[in-house]
């Protein structure tokens, strides 16, 4: 579903996490002398030598910092943008051709579907994902009394169902979040 | 034509969304956004740095934005086992540990799962939600006064203030009614609730 994210940070964390741990490690060993002499100093003059002496040395750093910038730079854009569905989607490509429809059409009908059930206050509803294989993300405020129970039903054997036929979808994945009228929004996740 | 289990063969049920540790909870889990993009936006500035600071020193126009000189001073005329090279080492390694602590473990969730009868459907309530809902349950019960609700991991701890006599009573009309609305509510993990009754305004004897 919504996990992508997840995965790409998590990612990308464990990566940075390993290189900080083995340079630490490293720096710390060769510290404390690991490998051996522990009195050099941590550039010496054959190293200054072999950078002096050959230019590809430094194009070589210059590469590798330009690849980290562009990772950084896309790991960070990873982190913007929703990933809603706002034109049309593009479902079934059965006998009939393709199935399209709007993506604000299905999700106003959905919230006003859930609207009218009891309980119910107020809905928020994004189509989310991808233009052929959306999911389907909701946000429902209820009033504190609302028969949860009677809810769930409706939502998954009404509403949900409801739009799985209209956009023609053996499986609509759906996460919905449920909250009282007076208290705080769910926190996207962070 | 369709396989038939072995007799005494498990058939295995249709994997309930949020089980621990299924879709149904991981979908509430933290993503890591801020630290990551803490760490990104960190990783993009120094490695952006070093390279306008190669590159300008390669076209032989040194733009010298990073104290090069005192750097190479410093690489050139530290031992290795200086303390400060034990130090960052230290720290770098701690900070590895802790990112790969954030990256793998896998972080509380923000919402309670609700039990949805459908892989499909994953549902959850906002834990301030959860807690008013089984609030206004105990204070329905006749004789409560006021009640506060505490929803702790798989706990309910429920205070209720009273000026009825039988508390024993109470207390199980209480405990009854808030069970009665977790059922409703149905939270994919069982909690338990535990009931506390304080009197008082009773006539003094």
């Amino acid at each position: 579903m919504n996990r992508h994210k997840s995965h790409i940070n998590r990612t990308a964390l464990t990566l940075v996490g390993l290189v900080l741990l083995a340079a630490g490690a490293l720096a710390l060993a060769k510290a404390l002398g690991a490998f051996g002499r522990r009195t050099g100093h941590l550039m010496t003059p054959a190293m200054e030598r072999f950078a002096a002496q050959h230019q590809w040395f430094w194009w070589a750093v210059a590469a590798g910092l330009l690849v980290l910038v562009v990772l950084g730079l896309s790991w960070l854009l990873a982190q913007g943008g929703s990933d809603r569905v706002r034109g049309g989607l593009h479902l079934a490509d059965g006998p009939d051709g393709v199935t399209r429809m709007n993506a604000g059409a299905a999700t106003d009908a959905v919230t006003s579907e859930l609207k009218a059930l009891p309980g119910v206050q107020d809905a928020h509803t994004t189509l989310a994902g991808t233009p052929d294989k959306p999911y389907l993300r909701v946000n429902v405020t209820i009033d504190e009394s609302t028969d949860v129970a009677s809810f769930r039903t409706r939502l998954r054997n009404h509403v949900i169902a409801r739009l799985r036929t209209a956009l023609e979808l053996d499986h609509l994945q759906s996460l919905v979040r449920l909250r009282l009228a007076n208290t705080p929004k769910p926190r996207d996740l962070a | 034509m369709t396989s038939v289990p072995a007799p005494g063969a498990h058939v295995s049920a249709p994997a309930q969304s949020g089980a621990p540790g299924s879709r149904g909870t991981r979908a509430f889990r933290p993503r890591r956004m801020i630290t990551s993009m803490i760490v990104a936006l960190l990783l993009t500035a120094a490695a952006v740095l070093g390279l306008v600071e190669v590159l300008s020193a390669l076209f032989g126009r040194p733009v010298n934005v990073l104290p090069v000189r005192q750097g190479a001073n410093w690489l050139r005329s530290t031992p290795w086992n200086d303390p400060a090279v034990i130090t960052t080492g230290v720290v770098l390694a701690l900070l590895g540990l802790l990112l790969l602590a954030l990256a793998l473990l896998p972080g509380r969730t923000r919402m309670v799962p609700l039990v949805s009868d459908d892989p499909d459907l994953i549902l959850g309530a906002t834990p301030r939600s959860v807690n008013q809902m089984l609030g206004v349950a105990a204070r329905d019960v006749s004789g409560v006064s006021s009640a506060r609700t505490r929803v702790r991991g798989k706990k309910v701890r429920v205070d209720v203030d009273t000026s009825v006599q039988d508390t024993d009573d109470l207390r199980n009309r209480v405990t009854e009614a808030v069970e009665a609305r977790l059922a409703n509510l149905q939270p994919l993990q069982k909690h338990r609730v535990k009931v506390n009754i304080r009197r008082h305004g009773g006539r003094l004897r």
